[in-house]
């Protein structure tokens, strides 16, 4: 194609928004593959996370140093935001250590006071209490200034790497950090479902009523799930607004949580892989309309915004998946027990 | 903008004055609060109880249902651009119910029907009906982009007719309001006097028994899909008489919609009626009530919805007039629930 696209640069993007997408997939599918709980409400566990490393990387760069700002969300606190996370990169990089901690903890936090209310109710009933819970504080944070800015936004919160001086080289190591961040998900949720919990949570998914009558507390489960859900999703907020920068209230409207729906019933429900197909093809899908907005936007008689055609891509392929394979791309398989694995050595021997 | 200066250090301040931050106070008048109340609480009746009625009918919390507001509004607008006065306002009324209907209507066919018989579980409807919404509304952002007409609004202009007080009764309510009342009357009169309406509410009470009794239930289905996105559609042109229309303004009133057929546990279709109003009176009276006495800033005005039907959700699912389709007694059970004395 035309001399203007920058491979390695579409790329790294293309890393980087599969690591967050598909760390947010892989808590979805946690909490819904798994344990069968409607997270209406996912951006608002990633919000929180956005927010946080907005509000901690300002704390750590400005606040600390004493100095003095009309506003977090001000001209004056981007401009020295990036100054100091210049000057002082191990700062930078410890206030995103502390933003990833906080980020899981806190998220974490939210996702069990949200869905508290609504545990003892029926599963549509706890999806759209979460689905409004996020309109709530989306309204509330947009509503004030000192904790994110409000309707202005946090702008120029430095990438972790910004002591590299090369951009390329920098936005590589973030995308590789990220992708490690990706796997180390994986891994804990494979630790997690594969272990005598995750049998909990497909018990609690197929008959809540059958755990409870074992003695389960079925509450307390459907919570633990999504505090732990929504602390992973956490951690992908931050890592997202290192990347990019930017965080602001009004981007995080319940059409983040329907992305991340897609993901999940698209790649299949109930299993690692499909979570990161899921996150390989909204990312791909994502990335492909970028490049048609940087491409051939020109040539057309209006501007049309590449995220419009995205979100209708998104919404052709979740009805197509549910009609012609409702168990997604890669359907769920067994649990890997040590008494299935004996079972299988058995059969083939 | 904000001149204070912010330290590590923030005061933990109290509940209310967080609220309270860049607060603009808007003079509280009695009578025109309670005037737009009902304006807006007519408005969004209208759309919950389409969302009521499909709900019973087939099983689909119906996400989409915003999106037939918002077309609505554009197609109510586009008349009134193309056609003057006296004559533009029943055109574009009943242009946005017909174009709504349709799309609806053909939904339904495309996507809901088939999910339904390939077995989908109601979840699965629910994250359908969520992607139809994102589709249209990007879709409609496309189309209205390419006819640079992305903020509309219509051509008939809202205008004071009567003074009452310190409110004003505009020409809008006097269209609106009647508009309601009349739909909701002819609604009750269709479910309780004709025969499609007796095999409406049979198939809401058990379909496949319905079905079972030489019920057409595809046919019935058609019918509720076209009173429900025919009604959204007119919301929509009153709406775009209102205020600007943008593809955004469907989703805002969907969740308003959802809240007020929360109110009638998402079944009832007087329980829908008072809860399209209780939200308008939450989000204009009590609001001005709040913003003038305790000083909350109007910002936060969806919050009270939401808050009102997560408390719904959480302890009264079931919705507050389910069991009567008289409204009387369901108020009057109601405030033996509330009153104390009774609890045992």
């Amino acid at each position: 194609m035309t001399s203007g696209i920058d491979i390695l640069g579409i790329l790294t993007s293309f890393a980087t928004f599969l690591g967050v997408y598909a760390i947010l997939a892989l808590s979805l599918n946690l909490e819904y593959g798994y344990a069968g709980q409607p997270n209406f409400g996912k951006v608002l566990f990633y919000s929180v996370g956005c927010y946080l490393a907005g509000f901690i990387s300002t704390v750590f760069l400005i606040y600390l140093g004493g100095q003095t700002v009309p506003g977090i969300g001000s001209y004056q606190a981007t401009v020295l935001r990036g100054i100091s996370g210049a000057s002082q990169p191990f700062l930078n990089a410890a206030g995103f250590i502390v933003a990833l901690i906080v980020g899981f903890v806190f998220a974490a936090l939210v996702g069990y006071v949200a869905s508290f209310p609504a545990l003892k109710l029926r599963e549509d009933y706890l999806g759209m209490t979460l689905l409004v819970a996020g309109e709530i504080v989306r309204i509330i944070v947009r509503g004030q200034t000192w904790f994110s800015g409000g309707a202005q936004g946090i702008a120029g919160v430095p990438n972790p790497f910004i002591w590299i001086g090369d951009a390329k080289l920098r936005y590589l190591s973030y995308a590789v950090l990220v992708l490690g961040f990706a796997l180390l998900t994986c891994f804990c949720m494979i630790k997690l479902t594969n272990s005598p919990y995750g049998r909990l949570l497909k018990s609690v998914r197929d008959d809540d009523l059958a755990a409870a009558s074992f003695g389960k507390n079925v509450p307390r489960i459907r919570g633990g799930v999504l505090a732990i859900g929504s602390g992973f999703a956490g951690v992908a907020g931050v890592l997202y607004t290192y990347y990019s920068g930017f965080v602001q209230a009004d981007a995080f409207i319940p059409a983040v949580t329907f992305a991340v729906w897609v993901m999940v019933i698209v790649g299949g429900t109930a299993n690692m892989k499909g979570a990161f197909a899921g996150a390989v093809i909204i990312s791909s899908i994502d990335t492909l309309t970028r490049i048609f907005g940087i491409e051939f936007q020109g040539s057309l008689p209006f501007l049309i915004d590449p995220t419009y055609l995205r979100y209708i891509a998104y919404a052709i392929l979740i009805i197509l998946v549910l009609m012609y394979r409702p168990s997604g791309l890669i359907p769920e398989q067994p649990v890997k027990t040590p008494a299935w694995r004996v079972a299988t050595e058995e059969k083939r021997s | 903008m904000d001149k204070r200066q912010v330290h590590v250090g923030i005061p933990i301040k109290s509940l209310l004055s967080f609220f309270k931050e860049h607060n603009k106070l808007v003079q509280f008048q009695v009578v025109d609060s309670i005037v737009r109340s009902i304006l807006i609480g007519s408005m969004y009746t209208l759309v919950a109880i389409g969302i009521t009625q499909t709900f019973a009918v087939t099983r689909i919390a119906n996400f989409s249902h915003g999106e037939l507001v918002t077309m609505g509004a554009y197609v109510a607008a586009i008349v009134t651009k193309l056609v003057s006065f006296p004559l533009s306002l029943p055109l574009a009324i009943a242009a946005s119910f017909a174009v709504s209907a349709a799309v609806i209507t053909s939904i339904d066919e495309i996507v809901f029907k088939p999910l339904t018989r390939r077995g989908a579980t109601p979840l699965m409807l629910m994250v359908a009906s969520f992607a139809v919404s994102i589709g249209l509304r990007y879709s409609m952002y496309v189309a209205v982009v390419s006819q640079k007409i992305l903020t509309v609004m219509s051509e008939i202009s809202v205008q004071v007719v009567y003074v009452v007080g310190d409110g004003q009764i505009t020409n809008l309510f006097l269209w609106a309001v009647p508009i309601t009342i009349v739909s909701v009357i002819l609604l009750e009169a269709i479910f309780r006097l004709t025969k499609v309406g007796k095999a409406m509410r049979a198939v809401a009470e058990n379909a496949s028994l319905a079905a079972a009794t030489g019920v057409d239930v595809d046919r019935i289905r058609r019918i509720t899909w076209i009173i429900g996105g025919g009604l959204a559609g007119v919301a929509g042109s009153m709406w775009s008489i209102y205020t600007q229309t943008n593809p955004e303004i469907g989703w805002l009133i969907l969740l308003r919609g959802f809240a007020a057929s929360t109110i009638g546990g998402l079944s009832s279709f007087s329980g829908t009626i008072l809860g399209g109003y209780i939200i308008g009176f939450a989000e204009n009276f009590v609001m001005d009530l709040l913003n003038r006495f305790l000083g909350i800033n109007v910002i936060y005005k969806p919050t009270i919805t939401f808050i009102i039907m997560i408390v719904l959700l959480v302890f009264k699912p079931k919705g507050i007039v389910l069991e009567y389709t008289n409204l009387r007694e369901g108020l009057a059970k109601l405030i033996r629930e509330i009153r104390p004395s009774n609890r045992n």
